[in-house]
């Protein structure tokens, strides 16, 4: 009786509600209707039907700007819309289907890159169903013929494992609001990338600088054949600033440092910006006469946001699994493997019940906290990507690695997702360095000083920010060939720290040896944990197995880590030779 | 009584201000900046043990609004500023140079230079745009002086290069400068005039893909040399491109494409006429997917003015570009033919920048000043079908030792001499109808079941999709087969094979309905505008076959329905 009013209840509550979205969102009824029509009808003769379709529509609005030296370089006039639409269609069944495959004959497999176009801005019923049509018959057509394929290709291989290619996941329904989040004020942003590039304009030691902010926002709406669907928000504002220069030797010198934020109101002040600038600029000319050293074996502490740095570079992406495609060529998937071990680190998977982390250190990632001290994280979402629900997950227990971050696509021994899709692959959001023996930074200092004096050093090094200048994240390699010019290897921030307590900086030092062997020996942490975020790349053979089908920004990662004390790190003297210095001098130089 | 004088005085009114800020512009404080900075870099860099000899500046400021639609519905609408820079500086001497193709380069740009183009300075702010000029140069000097190093060893190591002409022509000095052109778009409307143009295409289910484009530019060139040279240049340019591909139950896909381009923004059709010109494509596209599949076949056909001018341009223009008589990887095709028969006698071609129309028709290759700043001229390539005078840029070519005004390049790629506009003249023309006669005698004699009629074809230069330049390729859209009767069949699938370039000494008439294409052109240098005009001509023998058919099939259900609720 009584669940009965309740139902009526929630009828007469819902009905309307239910009507005024149908109404409202004519994008998400188009995908609807079209999904279960394809799912229904979409079938060649003789030829198995999808077993699973899903549409995704991601609307984007993109601002880019950047100066230098007090003067813009680019400004994309109004923000740039855009909207993409992805298909993800699988045939065969949950156990064997038409992905995890790349054919080497034909140069195609997973989705390819092939199941993700540009859509029509207009709100036009006809138009996306059209759009999700054509793509949609495309990709079946593509799916059949890898999968046909991939079963030629695996038929008659020895030692299959039979992990299966799809994991079933509880469908869930999520439904946020569009424009969540105040959009900046883009005259306010030129503004501030005038303002903040003119802090160079009394360096003329630097050779280049400048600052760039983008804003974009990407609203995401998702239905999947399981009766998932979802929509999301994500805005982000990234502000770059990057100096370069050399000193009188040639050696390159630059440092950068990045602001993420999702909302305009949680960007720093400007005054604040400005100071940071101005103590960028003024350590990097100090840089360019600093000392260097030919070699370093001993103990080194990464303090502040360098922590978070140093280990989201180590193991960033390795927290998540990435499944290698099969393929009609077994040494592709040999070389494949080798090369990407060698670009992204091995992968950890195999490492599941090992010791990785000291005993008192514990790592979880925790998509569903909003904020750090006040600061709100990256990472946060109530789904991912592929219509999954997220939680937490605890991935180094007491040292121990205990599971790793998944997305739909299983591999050996991790079968489940713990709805941790970002972009073509799983990644971790917000990831929590914790531990057991922490000491205050005075404490911490005294310790780094106390091992490098029973090593027989007088000094030891101490690590504010990493950079480039320790070379284990693709992404930071991609950085820097994009960047190419004068991009320095060299960490740009590391001291000498002497017993008596005084700091001397160090120029063209780079991290020569920190395996993940290492992590282990960490022996003490900090008291206090430090926010860093950054954007991660997810690993690459997520991108052959699985295809790229939705488009955006890279995911912004945070790390929240309390300081790192390392019994041992390698540094060497960055390698010449060094480009020549310039003939003539800046024209800032000049009066 | 005092009418003379006021008509006097309103004359002033009309062109006295005009007249007056020709003259005396204020100097224009980038070229100024420009010209400080290029100055300082040649005095420093005297100090070094290899000066460069040659630096030149190119700062193209580019303002395009783009719209795009497809099947009544807005794609995309974007509206970028853009300032990139190109520097030429040239270590070693006018005769052998930093810049000396090498034999077997694979051309690779280095990232740096990528970097030194873009991230110019936006804001007129003299030092900020010096600071960046500094940087380039300093990054071209350092490469160039590594590139010397090369050519001399790749000169030494290598056979003698059969054409030993220098590297770089001597040229004068100029100066001169234009207004900053007015630009207008109005982006919404045109958003919902693309809207309305592309939404009939829907209608059809054969029609798998149908999109218009308004690329609405305005370009402000500043140009400074160490030869004393300066510049500013600023023309806008407003261009329409309409295509739509239909898939013929076979599986072969069938495009159509109009173009239509102007300097003046009220240049483009009005809407009623486009809309006029999108039902011909519908009607055409529904035809072709019914057409017959064309025959393998030899024989003679007819090119429309239409076809001939893309023709000329792909197939003969090109070719008449200076570098590809000196680049050992090309083909040379007319190296050896100067003053040599290469047409028939009654054809000529000129390239002519300096034309702003021909008749009521606006000819978009026009420029004062090519990218080198030297400047343009009419340049006779054929007289009276013999080869006269190459495209040249200041790139040398043995027999040719001056520029002719074509080094050209869209901002951000290196110079190469190219076309402007393309005209196509016969001393002897007959009527359409004629040559339709002349095409059914030549079938009658050559014992064919029928002739070829070429309406339409596409080429490197007719639309601007393409993402690799392959500008010697031409594929025919439209084409009929024209019967002894004189009846015409629109048939489809028609590929043209043999080296075409072997039509043009069979080119036996032409006709007095000359037609300009205007367009834009992509090969080594970039996209730049060109236009190409010629008349209709009869050639004796052209060979075709059936072009390859997409093996994709027609779509496996049919289109959606167009409103909810009734799946």
């Amino acid at each position: 009786m009584r669940s009965k009013w309740v139902f009526v209840a929630w009828a007469i509550l819902a009905a309307p509600l239910l009507q005024a979205q149908r109404q409202e969102d004519v994008i998400m009824r188009a995908m609807k209707d079209e999904l279960a029509r394809s799912m229904s009808q979409l079938q060649l003769p003789q030829m198995e039907k999808p077993y699973f379709l899903a549409y995704r529509v991601q609307d984007i609005t993109q601002h880019e700007i950047s100066a230098t030296l007090g003067s813009l370089t680019s400004s994309s006039g109004p923000p740039v819309r855009s909207r993409l639409i992805g298909v993800e269609l699988r045939v065969g069944d949950y156990s064997l289907d038409n992905t995890n495959f790349f054919s080497m004959r034909s140069f195609s497999g997973g989705a390819m890159f092939g199941g993700i176009e540009q859509g029509s801005l207009d709100d036009n019923y006809a138009q996306i169903r059209r759009e999700f049509w054509l793509t949609t018959d495309k990709e079946y057509k593509q799916a059949l013929e890898n999968l046909s394929a991939k079963r030629a290709a695996l038929k008659g291989r020895g030692g299959n494992e039979n992990i299966p290619d799809f994991s079933k996941e509880t469908p869930v329904t999520v439904n946020e609001p569009s424009a969540a989040v105040v959009t900046p004020n883009l005259g306010e942003l030129e503004s501030t990338a005038r303002d903040l590039s003119t802090v160079f304009r009394s360096a003329p030691e630097i050779d280049r600088s400048s600052v760039a902010i983008r804003y974009s926002d990407v609203y995401t709406r998702y239905v999947n054949s399981e009766g998932t669907s979802f929509t999301r928000s994500e805005p982000l504002i990234k502000l770059e600033v990057t100096a370069q220069t050399q000193a009188a030797d040639g050696l390159p010198i630059s440092d950068s440092f990045e602001v993420y934020v999702r909302n305009p109101a949680e960007m720093p002040s400007r005054d604040a910006l400005r100071a940071r600038v101005q103590q960028m600029s003024a350590s990097i000319v100090k840089l360019r006469s600093a000392s260097s050293l030919d070699r370093y074996n001993g103990p080194v502490l990464f303090e502040g946001a360098a922590a978070g740095e140093i280990f989201l570079q180590q193991f960033g992406s390795r927290l998540a699994t990435a499944r290698t495609p099969a393929s009609d060529n077994p040494q592709f998937e040999m070389v494949f493997d080798q090369m990407l071990d060698r670009l992204g680190g091995p992968p950890l998977q195999d490492k599941v019940g090992a010791r990785i982390l000291p005993s008192f250190i514990s790592v979880r990632d925790n998509p569903s906290q909003a904020t750090f001290n006040g600061v709100a994280l990256l990472g946060s979402s109530p789904v991912d990507d592929d219509g999954v629900k997220t939680r937490e997950t605890v991935l180094v227990d007491r040292g121990v690695l205990k599971n790793l971050l998944a997305s739909r696509v299983p591999v050996r021994g991790i079968l489940q997702s713990t709805g941790s899709r970002r972009g073509w692959g799983a990644l971790p959001s917000n990831i929590f360095v914790t531990s057991e023996k922490t000491m205050p930074a005075d404490e911490l200092r005294k310790e780094l000083l106390r091992l490098a004096k029973e090593r027989g050093l007088d000094y030891a090094l101490v690590v504010r920010r990493v950079g480039a200048g320790s070379q284990e994240s693709l992404l930071e390699m991609a950085r820097q060939m994009a960047s190419a010019q004068n991009n320095s290897q060299s960490i740009p921030e590391v001291y000498k720290l002497y017993s008596d307590g005084h700091e001397e900086p160090l120029r063209g030092v780079r991290i020569s040896d920190l395996p993940a062997e290492s992590f282990k020996e960490i022996v003490a942490t900090g008291g206090s944990p430090v926010l860093y975020s950054d954007e991660l790349m997810p690993r690459l053979n997520s991108l052959l197995s699985m295809g790229l089908s939705s488009g955006g920004n890279l995911p912004v990662v945070s790390c929240v880590s309390p300081a790192l004390l390392f019994e041992e790190v390698s540094f060497a003297k960055s390698e010449g030779p060094f480009p020549p210095t310039p003939v003539s001098p800046s024209p800032l130089a000049q009066k | 009584m005092n009418t003379p004088t006021k008509i006097v005085f309103t004359l002033c009114l009309l062109f006295g201000p005009q007249a007056l800020f020709a003259q005396q512009q204020p100097a224009d404080p980038i070229v100024t900046a420009m010209r400080q900075e290029l100055d300082r870099s040649m005095q420093d860099f005297k100090k070094t043990s290899v000066p460069p000899y040659f630096l030149s500046y190119e700062l193209t400021d580019n303002r395009a609004i783009n719209v795009s639609a497809a099947f009544g519905t807005l794609i995309s609408t974007s509206d970028r500023t853009t300032r990139v820079l190109d520097v030429d500086l040239r270590v070693g001497d006018y005769k052998l140079d930093s810049t000396h193709p090498l034999r077997q380069e694979t051309f690779s740009e280095p990232l740096q230079e990528l970097e030194e183009k873009r991230n110019m300075p936006l804001d007129d702010d003299p030092l900020a745009l010096k600071v960046a000029l500094w940087q380039a140069t300093e990054g071209h000097y350092r490469r160039a002086v590594e590139r010397l190093q090369q050519v001399q060893a790749n000169v030494q190591v290598k056979v003698a290069q059969e054409d030993q002409s220098p590297d770089f022509s001597h040229e004068n000095p100029h100066v001169y400068s234009e207004p900053i052109a007015g630009f207008s778009v109005d982006e919404k409307a045109w958003e919902q005039r693309l809207r309305n143009l592309t939404n009939p295409f829907a209608e059809h289910k054969e029609i798998l893909d149908a999109s218009a484009q308004l690329d609405a530019e305005i370009e402000t060139r500043r140009y400074v040399n160490s030869d004393g040279t300066e510049l500013r240049m600023s023309t806008p340019f407003y261009r329409l491109i309409i295509s739509a591909t239909a898939k013929a139950d076979d599986g072969m896909e069938l495009p159509l494409y109009q173009t239509y381009m102007s300097f003046r923004p009220d240049g483009l059709p009005d809407e009623a006429a486009l809309a006029a010109d999108v039902s011909k494509m519908i009607d055409m596209l529904l035809a072709l997917t019914k057409a017959p599949l064309a025959e393998p076949y030899t024989g003679p056909a007819i090119l429309s003015g239409r076809s001939s001018a893309v023709f000329f341009h792909e197939i003969f223009g090109h070719r008449v570009e200076g570098q590809r008589q000196k680049n050992e990887d090309d083909a040379q095709t007319f190296k050896r033919k100067v003053n040599q028969s290469v047409l028939p006698n009654f054809l000529s071609v000129y390239s002519d920048p300096t034309l702003r129309q021909l008749k009521h028709t606006e000819l978009v290759g026009y420029y004062p000043f090519d990218d080198e700043g030297v400047p343009a001229r009419r340049v006779t390539i054929v007289q009276n079908g013999v080869l006269k005078e190459f495209l040249m840029s200041r790139a040398l070519i043995t027999g040719f030792d001056h520029s002719n005004g074509h080094g050209r390049r869209q901002q951000g790629f290196p110079v190469a001499a190219r076309q402007s506009n393309l005209i196509v003249e016969s001393s002897k023309s007959v009527s359409r109808g004629e040559l339709k006669k002349m095409l059914i005698e030549q079938i009658k004699a050559a014992k064919k079941p029928y002739g070829l009629f070429f309406d339409d074809i596409e080429g490197g230069f007719t639309f601007t999709q393409r993402v690799v330049p392959n500008a010697f390729n031409v594929r025919p859209t439209v084409v009929y087969r024209v019967y002894p009767d004189g009846r015409e069949e629109l048939v489809r699938g028609v590929d043209l094979i043999g080296t075409p370039l072997t039509s043009f000494s069979k080119i036996v008439a032409a006709d007095d309905d000359v037609a300009v294409f205007n367009g834009v052109c992509g090969a080594e240098s970039g996209w730049v505008p060109v236009s190409a005009s010629a008349p209709g001509m009869l050639i004796s023998q052209i060979e075709v076959q059936r072009k390859e058919k997409s093996q994709e099939r027609a779509p496996l259900l049919p289109p959606p329905p167009a409103s909810a609720g009734n799946n």
